[in-house]
């Protein structure tokens, strides 16, 4: 026996019937997957998890009375005689053996937690011949929860003619969807959370058919993607709803950039776009600076390591104003040196490059923009590799009020940076295409906070079950208006796991199954739920959809109808839909 | 850095600016834009647009996306019926965990 390769709870299995037969098993019967009837001449049996070579070939352990419930993968299930343990713990392609534990039926306890069990089945609602539309990191289209149900695929990524919405990417369809993989996992679980069937870890909109754009993320192919689920929906006469998982603050934070401008015309009766509201709500990528005219004034902030070890650090400032003011900015480095004061240039090239001792500079500050009449500044930091150690690292953005009006700066760093907790502002927070005015912008609740890993450990994070998740995104817009919208159930959601992606096995909660949390998660519940809606009424429009999830949500402890910056509505409740 | 001539930089947004910046084959397209134009293109503009190789045209759209060069985004930035000239970026997955 390699105990090394045996996990603790099924050791102390092993143990106790070694010393007690089967009585020694009746205190494990309760909690692992034990089968050991004391009347029965069958020997005691356990169900467990084995982790091995994903293509090992384990056939030739039926001698041993061991049933291999799949043929290939990382982790497997089996069923087994206790006395077999050993046979399997000497099979080289084996590394780890672990008891199958019992768990509460209510592991993904998110659906219950807003009634939407009896709304789907008091009504019959699943999802039926809605299409949702997910532009993400691709599916994973042999995953059983999807099965029959992956219409077509654009992945964006393999060579080949595109589509009419692009000549770049391939679509495939039919037995063609495998030749697309989710090699990082995000947009098979926010599939499953929108539309996937399964026993235990159910989808909200099972019977619906899926569009899937496997997509780079740049937000041109994010909007060509949106652009070819909703037209492949026409073709077919039938209502669409669309996921968008993803956001960036690189944008004026007022619904104005190009990827919430080109949705909105997209959208319509029977055609709806949900968007995530953000992860930003603990992080300190917002600082306001007020000011009168003739003043100046400073935002602190450090520059972080790259996200990614392989790229230059780099840090990115986003600032905004109104056209009605005239400001200069310029960039103080730790050690005191400062660029010139650039102001809005409204003929030539508005790029500048600056050199101070710490770093490359680069200020552009281009004349108001045609979309919203607004002057926007960027700045871009190269820091050197040989900085001079001053301590605090602060860096400072100053702005000096030239003219004013409105006399209000808003900046976010979108990259590479982070304001000091004293000049943040938590606010304002919601990106595009969250920003987007059609789009349902979701915020995330946190319906589970604890949960059993795959191999029996219990695994906690560090979020306050039943309400509004820390990192969810706050609002408003930075034109005042309403964003988020709704909120759900978005921590910790368990739904597929992409058979081509990389999980620490702590995520991992059932073979094929992961645990998860984000506004990434939050977003496919709203997805699912207006499925479920547009099944009932093909003609639903933005408005009308966001009309009845308003009436159906709340901020606990409030009247409906409150709004918060962080709640938006509040939680929606599908008993009130 | 390559200079390209002719660009109208009132059109072109910041971080389109900062791109063309450091451009070094102005004939290279490396650039994914959004093109906002000021009405719906007509024949003329509908033309000149998939000249450049921007597709889904023929729907109407105000919003058009495109692979472009430099040179390209120069041409675009001189016509009248072009708004404005934005660089695509990469978005965030909304993932915590």
């Amino acid at each position: 026996m390699k105990y090394e390769k045996v996990s603790a709870s099924l050791v102390s299995v092993l143990s106790d019937f070694q010393e007690r037969g089967r009585q020694g098993l009746t205190r494990h019967v309760r909690t692992l997957g034990i089968i050991a009837p004391v009347e029965s001449p069958k020997p005691p049996r356990v169900s467990v998890f084995l982790h091995c070579d994903s293509e090992a070939k384990l056939d030739h352990l039926a001698k041993y009375g061991i049933i291999i419930n799949q043929g290939r993968g990382r982790v497997r299930t089996a069923f087994l005689p206790l006395e077999s343990i050993e046979a399997l713990t000497e099979e080289p392609a084996v590394s780890r053996v672990v008891a199958s534990r019992y768990l509460k039926l209510a592991m993904d306890v998110a659906p219950a937690k807003v009634n939407l069990p009896p709304f789907r089945t008091q009504l019959g609602l699943s999802g039926k011949e809605v299409i949702v539309g997910v532009v993400d990191t691709g599916i994973d289209p042999a995953h059983p929860a999807f099965a029959g149900r992956v219409q077509r695929i654009w992945d964006q990524t393999l060579s080949g003619p595109g589509v009419v919405e692009g000549s770049y990417g391939r679509e495939l369809m039919g037995a063609g969807v495998s030749a697309s993989q989710d090699t990082e996992g995000h947009g098979t679980h926010v599939a499953g959370i929108a539309a996937g069937s399964d026993p235990t870890y159910n989808g909200v909109a099972p019977g619906a058919d899926l569009v899937i754009v496997k997509s780079d993320l740049a937000n041109t192919h994010i909007s060509d993607g949106v652009r070819y689920i909703f037209r492949l929906a026409r073709e077919q006469e039938r209502a669409a709803v669309v996921n968008l998982s993803l956001g960036g603050q690189y944008d004026a934070h007022d619904g104005t950039d190009s990827l919430s401008l080109a949705i909105n015309p997209e959208t319509g009766p029977g055609r709806i776009v949900c968007c995530a509201a953000g992860n930003e709500g603990q992080e300190t990528i917002h600082a306001q600076v007020n000011m009168a005219a003739g003043t100046t004034g400073t935002a602190n902030f450090t520059l972080l390591p790259p996200s990614d070890p392989i790229s230059a650090p780099k840090a990115e400032l986003n600032g905004w104003y109104s056209g009605s003011d005239q400001f200069e900015v310029a960039i103080q480095s730790p050690s005191g040196s400062t660029t010139p004061f650039q102001g809005s240039i409204t003929t030539g090239n508005p790029v500048q490059n600056y050199t101070l001792p710490e770093g490359q500079i680069r200020v552009i500050t281009p004349g108001p923009d045609p979309n919203n009449g607004d002057f926007n500044f960027q700045i871009e930091i190269i820091p050197n590799s040989n900085q001079p150690p001053v301590d605090p690292p602060a860096w400072q953005v100053l702005v000096k009020a030239v003219t004013v009006t409105n006399g209000r700066v808003d900046i976010w760093t979108p990259d590479g940076a982070a304001f000091d907790a004293a000049v943040a502002s938590d606010n304002m927070k919601v990106g595009s295409p969250g920003a987007a005015s059609s789009a349902v912008t979701v915020a995330a609740y946190t319906t589970k906070n604890r949960w059993a890993d795959m191999q029996g450990n219990f695994q906690a994070v560090g979020l306050t079950i039943d309400t509004i998740a820390g990192f969810s995104s706050p609002g408003p817009l930075r034109n005042a208006k309403q964003k988020p919208d709704v909120t759900a159930p978005g921590a910790m959601i368990a739904a597929p796991l992409s058979s081509a992606s990389q999980v620490d096995p702590k995520w991992a909660v059932a073979p094929g199954f992961r645990i998860n949390a984000g506004t990434s998660m939050a977003t496919p519940f709203v997805t699912g739920m207006v499925a479920l809606l547009l099944e009932r009424d093909a003609t639903l429009d933005p408005a009308s959809v966001k009309k009845l999830l308003y009436q159906a949500s709340s901020i606990p402890g409030q009247a409906g109808g409150a709004f918060d910056i962080k709640w938006g509505f509040g939680l929606v409740d599908c008993s009130r839909l | 850095m390559v200079l390209v001539i002719g660009m109208n930089w009132q059109k072109v947004d910041a971080s389109l600016a900062s791109a063309l910046a450091d451009v070094q084959d102005p004939d290279a397209a490396e650039f994914d834009v959004f093109i906002h134009t000021a009405n719906n293109p007509g024949p003329t503009e509908s033309t000149y647009l998939q000249g450049l190789g921007a597709g889904n045209i023929a729907s109407g759209r105000q919003i058009i996306t495109a692979k472009l060069s430099a040179r390209a985004i120069s041409g675009l930035s001189d016509q009248s019926w072009v708004r404005s000239l934005r660089l695509s970026r990469r978005l965030k997955l909304l993932e915590k965990a």
